[in-house]
């Protein structure tokens, strides 16, 4: 069963110690960085299909943001020393980086999503009542200028901290591409290309989830939902989606066509231990169907009806979601399921009640929802106070 | 018109008169929020930068870690693998079980290319028999630990400053610091390293760092009856591990790494990795 | 410069955030961080300071008669805690506190001594079948002690 008929591994090598809550955690960065790149087509590049998820991408984005560090405070060892990496940080390591980066990106998000909403929260401070209305005006910070020289400047600011906070959320999950890409130790995770598949995959779960969430969303408030813009980011997400894919394979093609040390264990690797991860979730359900519903969608736009071009949008992007997913087990467990002696391979599963298990990932995945929710009832998106369109 | 929109709320908002006046007002909180940062920050980058004073201080009494530099030598022509370094190392350090800071790794290699590796609890018990199903024609023990890397992959990775390399040229990790993120572990290419259950942070071989700064030997070296390990400070010029790295073929595993590990081997077969 | 206000108060509550942090920050780094270079210095002095189990070798001939055997024997480079236990088991600070463990299961001296091929040639390995006529699975403790002295284990 096993090459070279013996499997040995090192006898520190018996753990898998990166879990179920590391597969999540850049899972979760993934979707902050690609729902900011959706809200930037707006912002930044000022295109009009992209307006109606305009607000509602930035929500999401902080949605996730702030849910981003409990699976990292759940698997460390000492979760209540986690601030020795914002009091002495280490930047030779890319871990590191977390406290910048994280503190960065947060700041630059806050404030956007302050200047965006900005008019309606100072409409809601003049006109809600009781525990509200202090709310709001002190989310004003009690300043209640919405005249046209004001929005006007808002509108300047947005563009630029938009346009500061492309490189800082591809920072934030490219970093996390690094941390892996930079193990010499570990030849399935040691490429240069590895912070680049993150990120591209890292968008196209952000386009993916924006499409899912939107057409919940649109359903649940009975509203019609907006067919250029489900067209452009199907467009988008159909780009993206080849470029990831191709990136993935070819790091592969290149390790076969190399046949260096690491192939025979890596080869091991990708036809037993990962067969149904990798062929079967990545590749075949999470690529290639995605793949052919998309170029449908992308090609003979003008020939689909509304609710065909919505079911194969929402088709593809649940597909999409499940297909990043696979590609971040199978990097992050499927790294840790041979030992460094090239030799041997353990097994992970991940059991349903653990500290690190399945269902401290489902709630992982589901609080961002609620909280998107909450922010969306504080902050709505979809309607504006003070003009008809969203901003 | 947006003028008559205004309600009680905007009419304290007088912008165009306290133009002036706002803008001395907020530079002035400004000037001093951003004067009180930039004075805090370079303080207080290092605390310990402060006191420290014109003589360069060791740790320790007694004990001057610029006088060494440490360095192992292993022979794996002499190991019997009988395993007493592994018991040593486990009893003197309280090793938890089911976790190494020092294995043997017993091999078996056929004419063919046939190999068979086992290292059963590390070999703290010693070895049994085992019948690999092909003729061996070679067969010996490497015994493995931390390497003790000049150019540590471990350390550069560490994001809070827990793992660290002394002047001596021993890596050690400090326990109260360590935040237990494993990836120290994973970027090790040797599997030295392994989250200790109980303190639930790193740990690994620490060249008995509490033994050697006192003249004694680690307890592997003191344990093995055949010489196959060696310990020697290659600051000494009666050193015998000087001597033989000067002298003999030596390797280290996976040079390729360029970790530039501190452990030598003797005798160490292409199939070690 | 009109119609900023509120970016002079964000900014305001930035900067405060910052001050806020470093400030906070600067009372929870550790007193010798960076002492001797990116770690905390105190650590060094910690690890060296670890109790130590194992003693010299010669510390059991202060009271044991036995080592001057041991010495002159084959076994002279097998330490005595080898097949005992640790000093510190036996003895703390000088006063004895435990009686050594004495092992004498033939499994102890076939640890070193059964013959597998991974080990050197020259070292003396015997099959246990074919020199007590048992398997080494059925001798009992004590087998090896009717021909062999441990301390000086030649015939």
């Amino acid at each position: 069963m096993f090459f070279e008929g013996i499997n040995f591994l090192f006898p520190n090598d018996m753990h898998v110690h990166w879990s179920l809550m590391i597969v999540m955690y850049p899972y979760i960065t993934g979707l902050v960085a690609g729902a900011f790149i959706v809200s930037s087509m707006y912002h930044v590049f000022g295109k009009e299909e992209f307006r109606p998820i305009g607000r509602y991408s930035l929500l999401t984005s902080l949605a996730f943001l702030l849910c981003a560090t409990l699976p990292l405070l759940n698997h460390l060892g000492h979760p209540e020393r986690a601030l020795n990496i914002m009091v002495t940080p280490k930047f030779s390591s890319a871990m590191a980086g977390f406290g910048v980066l994280y503190s960065f990106y947060l700041l630059i998000l806050l404030l956007e999503v302050w200047l965006v909403f900005r008019q309606d929260i100072v409409e809601y401070a003049r006109t809600s009542t009781g525990f509200w209305r202090w709310f709001y005006k002190i989310l004003a910070l009690g300043v209640y200028d919405v005249s046209e020289k004001a929005l006007e400047n808002d509108h300047k600011v947005i563009t630029v901290l938009a346009a500061i906070g492309i490189p800082g959320a591809c920072m934030l999950h490219g970093y996390v591409g690094f941390l892996f890409g930079g193990i010499k130790a570990n030849p399935w995770w040691s490429t240069a290309l590895m912070p680049v598949i993150f990120l591209v995959s890292a968008v196209v779960s952000g386009i993916a989830a924006l499409v899912v969430f939107y057409q919940i969303a649109m359903k649940m408030r009975g509203e019609k939902i907006d067919q250029p813009c489900i067209s452009s980011m199907a467009r988008l997400l159909w780009l993206f989606m080849i470029l990831t894919v191709t990136l993935e394979l070819l790091e592969i093609i290149t390790l076969a066509y190399e046949k260096a040390e690491e192939w025979e264990v890596i080869h091991t690797l990708l036809t037993n231990q990962l067969s149904f991860s990798f062929f079967s979730l990545q590749m075949i359900l999470g690529a290639l169907i995605p793949f052919i519903l998309l170029m449908t969608v992308v090609l003979m736009d003008r020939h689909l009806r509304d609710p065909l071009r919505n079911t194969l949008t929402f088709v593809a992007s649940s597909l999409l979601l499940i297909q990043v997913f696979a590609m971040r087990w199978n990097v992050v467990i499927g790294g840790q399921l041979f030992s460094k002696s090239f030799r041997g391979f353990r097994d992970y599963h991940p059991h349903f009640l653990e500290k690190e298990g399945v269902l401290a990932a489902v709630m992982l995945a589901v609080l961002p929802c609620i909280l998107l929710v909450v922010l969306n009832r504080i902050l709505p998106a979809f309607t504006s106070k003070t003009s008809p369109q969203s901003e | 018109m947006k003028e008559d929109k205004k309600t009680e709320i905007e009419k304290t908002d007088n912008k165009e008169e306290l133009g002036r006046r706002e803008f001395i007002k907020k530079g002035c909180e400004l000037a001093f929020g951003a004067f009180l940062f930039l004075g805090i920050l370079p303080i207080r980058t290092s605390r310990a930068g402060i006191t420290a004073s014109a003589e360069p201080e060791t740790p320790g009494e007694g004990y001057n870690w610029e006088e060494h530099y440490y360095a192992y030598l292993i022979d794996t022509r002499k190991c019997i693998g009988c395993g007493m370094c592994v018991r040593a190392c486990s009893l003197e350090n309280k090793v938890p079980d089911g976790f190494y800071r020092t294995w043997v790794e017993r091999y078996e290699v056929s004419e063919r290319g046939e190999v068979y590796i086992d290292s059963p609890k590390g070999g703290r018990e010693g070895f049994d028999p085992i019948f690999p199903g092909f003729h061996s024609t070679k067969a010996f023990f490497v015994p493995k630990m931390c390497n003790h890397c000049d150019n540590t992959p471990c350390s550069q990775v560490c994001p809070v400053g827990a793992s660290y390399n002394t002047k001596d040229g021993v890596v050690l990790v400090d326990e109260k610091r360590c935040v237990g993120c494993g990836y120290c572990i994973q970027a090790c290419p040797y599997g030295s390293r392994f989250l200790n259950p109980i303190t639930r942070t790193a740990n690994k071989c620490t060249w008995c760092y509490h033994r050697i700064t006192k003249g004694l030997k680690p307890a592997c070296v003191q344990a093995c009856p055949v010489g196959a390990r060696k310990f020697g400070d290659l600051k000494r010029e009666d050193d015998e591990v000087r001597r033989i790295l000067a002298t003999e073929r030596i390797n280290v595993l996976q040079a390729e790494m360029l970790t530039k590990p501190k452990c030598y081997y003797l005798g160490v077969d292409r199939e070690v990795r | 410069m009109r119609h900023t206000k509120h970016y002079w108060r964000a900014a305001f509550l930035v900067i405060l955030g910052l001050v806020a942090f470093f400030s906070f920050r600067a009372l929870l780094i550790p007193e010798s961080f960076g002492k001797f270079g990116y770690y905390r210095g105190d650590n060094v002095e910690e690890q060296m300071s670890l109790p130590v189990s194992f003693s010299k070798n010669e510390a059991c001939a202060d009271c044991h008669e036995v080592a001057a055997i041991h010495e002159s024997g084959k076994h002279k480079t097998v330490q005595c805690q080898n097949c005992h236990a640790p000093l510190a088991v036996h003895v703390v600070e000088g006063e004895m506190v435990e009686l050594m463990p004495i092992d004498r299961s033939p499994k102890l001296c076939l640890r070193c001594h059964r013959k597998l091929p991974s080990r050197p040639q020259d070292f003396p390995q015997i099959v246990a079948q074919d020199h007590t006529g048992e398997f080494e699975q059925n001798l009992k403790s004590g087998a090896c002690l009717e021909c062999h002295q441990p301390h000086s284990p030649s015939l």
